[in-house]
This record gives C-alpha cells, sequence and structure tokens, in this order.
C-alpha cells in the first residue's frame, strides 16, 4: 500500500471519528431537556428553533464529513488500482 | 388558548448543567484536515449560540421569579432579563442573523417563527444600527434575510404561522429597509421594484413604515410598481392591492410627494385613468398632488402643469380622480377666478392660464391650462357623479366663505367710511369672484343633470369652514397601514354634512355667513362716525351697546379672518346688535 493511500484512508479514518463525535456531543440531547415541561416562554420558543437549526447543521456537517471521507477512501483505491 | 408561561426552577437548573456541558464539549471538537472546516465552522456556530443565546436566557430566567411553574403571573422571562448594551445588541443581532438566516429550513414551521422572533429583535434596533447591519450582512446574508421574510410572511398567509405575527415582521423589514433608505433611497426603490412580483410582502413592509420612508423611496416605488401594472393588463390582484396601499402612503406623506409622483408622464396616466386603483385611494393622491401641494409657493408651477394634463383628459378620468380633481379645485379657484368673467369670449377657444409668480426668482409665468370650452368640459365631467359634485360644492363654499372674511377683514382695517353702500360695495366686490365660479359650475353642470349635491356641498363648504378638508382628513390618519382611507375620510364628512341639511332649507343656506359679513359691514359705518348715526336714525340706541360693539369690533381686529374664532365672533357681534329695534332696522334695509 502506497504512503499517499496510506494517507488518505488515515484522513478518511479521522473524518468519520470527527462525524461521530460531532453527532454524540451532549449539544445533540440538549432538546431533552429544554421542552414545554421546562420552560414555556417566547424566549425558550426560540431557543428551540435555533438549537433545532443547530442540530440539523450538525448533522449535515456530519454526514458530509462522511461523504469526504467516502471520497478520500474511493481516491485510495484508485491510487492503488493504478500501481 | 396556547400554554401559560412559566418554568421548573429545577428543570431549569438541569439544562443550565446540560448546555454547559455542551459547550465545554464543542470547545474540544476540533481537526487539523481542511476538508473537516465546514463542519467545525458548524460546531463553533452551535457552540456560540449556546453560549450568546441559550445561556443568557436560561441565566436571566433563573434570576426570575415571576415564572415558577404553576404561577400565574403574567409576563415573560425575557422581558425581566437585563439588556445588554446596545453595541453587543448589534453584534448579537447581526451574528444570530446569520445564523439563523443560513440555517433556514424551508419545512419546520416552528423555524420560521423563531426567525420573526429574531426580527422582532432587529426592529428595536435604532435607524443607524440597522443602517450598519445592512452593510455587516452582505450581499448574500441580506438576500436570505429578505426571504426569510418573504417565507415567513408566506407561511402566515397560507394559516401555517400566527397571523399576529405579521406586523412583527413587516416592522422588522420595514425598519431595515428605511434605514437603508436614508442614504440610498435609488438602491432600495430598484430592490423593492424588482422583487415586487416576487415577494410583494416587502412591498408591504414598506408601507408599514412608510411614515419613517423618505418620499425619494416612496415615490419611484409606488412608481415603478404602478409601472408594472400599466404594462400587464392582467397583473396580480396581489399587486394592484398593493400598489394601493403604496398610493395611500403617498397620500399620507407630504402633499410634495403626490405632486413629485403625478408629475410622471405615465404614472400620471396611469392613477388618472386606470380604474384598477383603489377609487378614494386616488382621490387622496389627486387632491394633495395638485391641490395643496400648489400651496407651496415653488410648486404651484408645477402643480398647473399637473392640473392642465388632468383638464385635456378630463372624459378619461375615473371617479378617484374625479373626486381628487374637484376637492383640489379650492386651491386653483382663487388663482383663477378673475379670468372667469372671459370665459365666453371667442366662443370658449380663449385659453384660460393660471399665472404663477415666482417671489425668489423676479419672474411672472402663465400656465395654460386649457380652452375655456376645455374647462367647462372638465367641470361638466366632474360634476358627474354625486361624490365629485360635492367635493366641487365645498370647495366653491370654502373659497366664498374665505372671500367674505377676505372682505369684512378689508373693512376694519381701512376704517371704513360714513357711506354704507361703499362698505357694501366693498364687500360685493369681495364676493364677485366667487359668484363667477358658481356661474360658471352652474353653466357647465346644467348640460350634465341638476346640482343638488353641489349646492348642499357649497352650503356645508361655507357653513363649515371646510378649506384643507384633505388636510384635515391626512391629519387624522396617523399611521400607514390605513392610509387608504385618507380621501374616504374626507368626502364621508362632505356627505354627512350634506345630508345632515334639513331638505327644507334652502340651498343658498352658505349665504348665511356672507350674510353675517354684509351687516358687519353695515354696522361699521354708525360705529365709527357719530355723525352717521344721526343720519341713519340711530340716536336712541344707547351708550353701553355701541361701546360694546367697538369692543366686540377690537376683538375682531385681532382675530385671524381665516379662522373658525373669526366667524364666530362676527356672528355673535350681529347678534348683539340685532337686539336693539333700531340696529335690527338699519341691518334689515341695509343688508344683503
Amino acid at each position: 500500500m502506497s504512503t499517499d493511500a496510506h494517507h488518505l484512508r488515515d484522513r478518511a479514518r479521522a473524518l468519520r471519528a470527527l462525524a461521530t463525535e460531532i453527532e454524540r456531543t451532549p449539544a445533540m440531547s440538549l432538546d431533552r431537556h429544554a421542552g414545554p415541561d421546562t420552560w414555556r416562554t417566547p424566549r425558550a420558543d426560540l431557543c428551540r428553533a435555533v438549537l433545532r437549526t443547530g442540530q440539523h447543521q450538525l448533522h449535515r456537517a456530519a454526514d458530509e464529513l462522511r461523504w469526504v471521507a467516502h471520497r478520500l477512501e474511493l481516491e485510495a483505491a484508485s491510487v492503488e488500482a493504478v500501481r | 388558548m396556547s400554554d401559560p408561561l412559566g418554568y421548573d426552577p429545577d428543570r431549569v437548573q438541569m439544562l443550565h448543567r446540560h448546555t454547559v456541558e455542551a459547550v465545554g464539549h464543542l470547545a474540544t471538537v476540533r481537526s487539523a484536515d481542511p476538508d473537516a472546516a465546514a463542519a467545525l465552522r458548524a460546531v463553533r456556530l452551535v457552540r456560540h449560540e449556546l453560549e450568546r443565546v441559550w445561556l443568557p436566557a436560561i441565566t436571566a430566567l433563573m434570576a426570575c421569579t415571576a415564572l415558577t411553574m404553576g404561577f400565574s403571573g403574567a409576563g415573560e422571562a425575557l422581558a425581566a432579563a437585563p439588556r445588554p448594551p446596545s453595541t453587543d445588541r448589534i453584534d448579537r443581532s447581526s451574528y444570530a442573523l446569520h445564523d439563523a438566516v443560513g440555517l433556514l429550513d424551508p419545512d419546520a414551521p416552528e423555524a420560521w417563527a423563531a426567525h420573526v422572533a429574531l426580527l422582532r429583535e432587529i426592529a428595536a434596533l435604532p435607524y443607524v444600527s440597522l443602517a450598519r447591519l445592512w452593510d455587516d450582512l452582505g450581499d448574500d446574508a441580506r438576500a436570505r434575510l429578505l426571504f426569510v421574510h418573504g417565507t415567513a410572511l408566506r407561511a402566515i398567509e397560507s394559516g401555517q404561522l400566527d397571523d399576529g405575527l405579521r406586523d412583527d415582521a413587516n416592522a422588522a423589514i420595514g425598519r431595515f429597509l428605511a434605514a437603508r433608505a436614508r442614504h440610498h433611497p435609488t438602491e432600495v426603490a430598484q430592490l423593492l421594484v424588482a422583487s415586487a412580483v416576487a415577494n410583494p410582502w416587502l412591498l408591504d413592509a414598506l408601507v408599514a413604515q412608510a411614515r419613517h420612508t423618505p418620499s425619494d423611496v416612496l415615490v419611484p416605488t409606488t412608481a415603478g410598481v404602478i409601472g408594472l401594472i400599466a404594462a400587464d393588463r392582467h397583473a396580480p390582484e396581489a399587486l394592484v392591492d398593493r400598489a394601493d396601499a403604496l398610493l395611500g402612503a403617498i397620500a399620507a406623506a407630504t402633499p410634495r410627494a403626490s405632486l413629485d409622483l403625478l408629475r410622471d408622464d405615465d404614472v400620471r396616466r396611469s392613477v388618472l385613468t386606470d380604474g384598477r386603483f383603489d377609487t378614494e385611494t386616488v382621490a387622496a393622491v389627486v387632491a394633495r398632488g395638485i391641490g395643496e401641494a400648489a400651496d407651496i409657493p415653488l410648486r404651484l408651477e408645477q402643480a398647473a402643469h399637473v392640473l392642465a394634463d388632468v383638464i385635456e383628459r378630463a372624459g378619461d378620468l375615473t371617479a378617484g380622480a374625479r373626486l381628487g380633481a374637484a376637492s383640489s379645485m379650492v386651491t386653483w379657484w382663487p388663482v383663477i377666478d378673475v379670468l372667469l368673467s372671459f370665459r365666453h369670449d371667442d366662443g370658449g377657444r380663449t385659453l384660460l392660464t393660471a399665472v404663477v409668480f415666482d417671489d425668489r426668482l423676479d419672474r411672472e409665468t402663465s400656465v395654460p391650462l386649457g380652452t375655456f370650452a376645455a374647462f367647462d368640459r372638465y367641470l361638466a365631467e366632474l360634476v358627474r357623479d354625486d361624490a365629485a359634485q360635492a367635493a366641487l360644492g365645498a370647495s366653491v363654499g370654502a373659497y366664498t366663505s374665505q372671500q367674505v372674511r377676505l372682505g369684512a377683514d378689508r373693512l376694519i382695517d381701512v376704517a371704513g367710511r360714513a357711506d354704507v353702500e361703499w362698505n357694501r360695495e366693498t364687500m360685493a366686490t369681495a364676493l364677485a369672484d366667487p359668484h363667477d365660479v358658481v356661474a360658471t359650475v352652474r353653466e357647465a353642470g346644467a348640460r350634465a343633470h341638476d346640482l343638488e349635491a353641489f349646492e348642499r356641498a357649497r352650503a356645508v363648504g361655507a357653513i363649515t369652514d371646510a378649506v384643507g378638508w384633505a388636510t384635515m382628513a391626512a391629519g387624522f390618519v396617523p399611521g400607514g397601514h390605513v392610509v387608504g382611507r385618507v380621501a374616504s375620510i374626507g368626502t364621508r364628512v362632505l356627505r354627512e354634512g350634506a345630508a345632515r341639511l334639513p331638505a327644507g332649507r334652502p340651498v343658498s343656506g352658505h349665504e348665511t355667513g356672507m350674510s353675517s359679513a354684509m351687516a358687519l359691514a353695515v354696522l361699521l359705518v354708525p360705529l365709527r362716525d357719530r355723525r352717521a348715526r344721526r343720519r341713519l336714525g340711530l340716536d336712541d340706541v344707547p351708550d353701553e351697546l355701541w361701546h360694546d360693539l367697538q369692543r366686540r369690533t377690537g376683538e375682531l381686529a385681532d382675530l385671524d379672518p381665516l379662522s373658525p374664532e373669526h366667524a364666530t365672533a362676527r356672528n355673535a357681534l350681529v347678534r348683539t346688535a340685532s337686539r336693539d329695534q333700531a340696529l335690527a332696522d338699519l341691518l334689515r334695509r341695509g343688508g344683503p
């Protein structure tokens, strides 16, 4: 296995780990503690909406990281195939 | 009914702890890989939101005891929370906007409500900060923000969002646009016209803030939207409604704004002849543009050119244009009255002109308004429907009233003469021009139909001192979104006023004011000349009464002859004199 391909696979692994870390951050479950039984004010509605959109964005970021990782692995396979 | 406001202190404590933990964990998420940059930016954004939005809100809530769960008190924690410094608010709103706009999820209605809540915060910013925010956001974020507004308004109109959010959203974007418009009016007007079809709610936002929006934005925006409608026979009704709202905003702004709009040839043609626009709104714009604006000395010439076009288009005018034009005549009667005696010359082909003096340039300009025959046709068109006819009558009544007062004032100023006939002649001269005006209208109207509405409104106009009723109506309506009713208030006053007159009352009842003015003209002679009293057979009138009348005359001289107080004081003076039999006889003999 070439050094280049090895490097690409390492990066892919790291990005997948980062995606997992992001999805497991406590912020992703914060909404469970912030429901209407905790607080009910217009500001609470605003905070929940902001969190929800933030969580969506983190999920998209994680998906993007996995997609990049997938591309890196394809690239690594391509490099190996050329050799 | 929605759930009451409130919070559970224990759960909020726990939420605070989890939030601090989440912030701490997000701070540890790192990567040196360049392909992770976007993900890390998202992480920072969420962390920042938790630090800047969540934690302050939770902290404020924990310090507030009014909303403990189950507590029946009203209010909300936000109101109780201390306000951060204004610069911090600007930064936070700007940041929150970047984030909120970037994360807009069209499939999450609750997010739209959150965006409106953010807009509400922005609306609280001062104009200077809003103008800075415009620059801070940049083109892309600004476009997204306007998209957020359109999305929220679409959701409101489709019933997916509470209708109560409409005003908040429009106020925020309206202030945002108005702040930018202060220094970049053309840019904002072009933006609004370009997006008028795709995002007509931006126009609503502008109208909501019309009072704070410069007319150099309102006028070109309105002109642009009217141009879109003129170019499309099947223009959406929603767009026409927005044009009506903009026209209403113009009417509620300065008269100059209405005149500036009407000076544009294409816009004027549409406003005057396109029946799709709201009748009373058009009436208000026309009345203000060619009526009230003409009271501004430097604008009289411009207004005269517009009036000339209105006269030329007489046969094509909509009901609203006729109503507005009729109302505006209160301004033009004093300008053209002396020429009306020539109306029969040359078979009506003689030109009627408005002579305009420009003191600043020391020059005189004659603006041709059309031939007398064209003016007759114009008047005949105005009296085609009762509303315009009544407005025309009110304008003539008000003009007559004004002349009566000016005549009486002239008698007082020149100290009068010991000659009842001279005084009567002076007053008659003052009234000659209104008589010509009335005769002109009657001749023009006789070919259309009877002039009952004209005559009755003429009486109301004189009795109620309705000079500038359109101004009064405009001042009565302070705000933006109901400005379309400006004209309707004025016309309603006139219609109802006319309707209140007893049917049996002579339509010449407006001569009440004229009568007291003529009586004063007669009284001034013996009041000022003791010898005249003997000649007029008034030897027995008590000295106390003469003293009282002289005192009242002195008070009259101190009053503005155009004020209602002047009319009231004059009538009271004549009533007092009439209690003496000899004076009452004199007034009967010497009166009109």
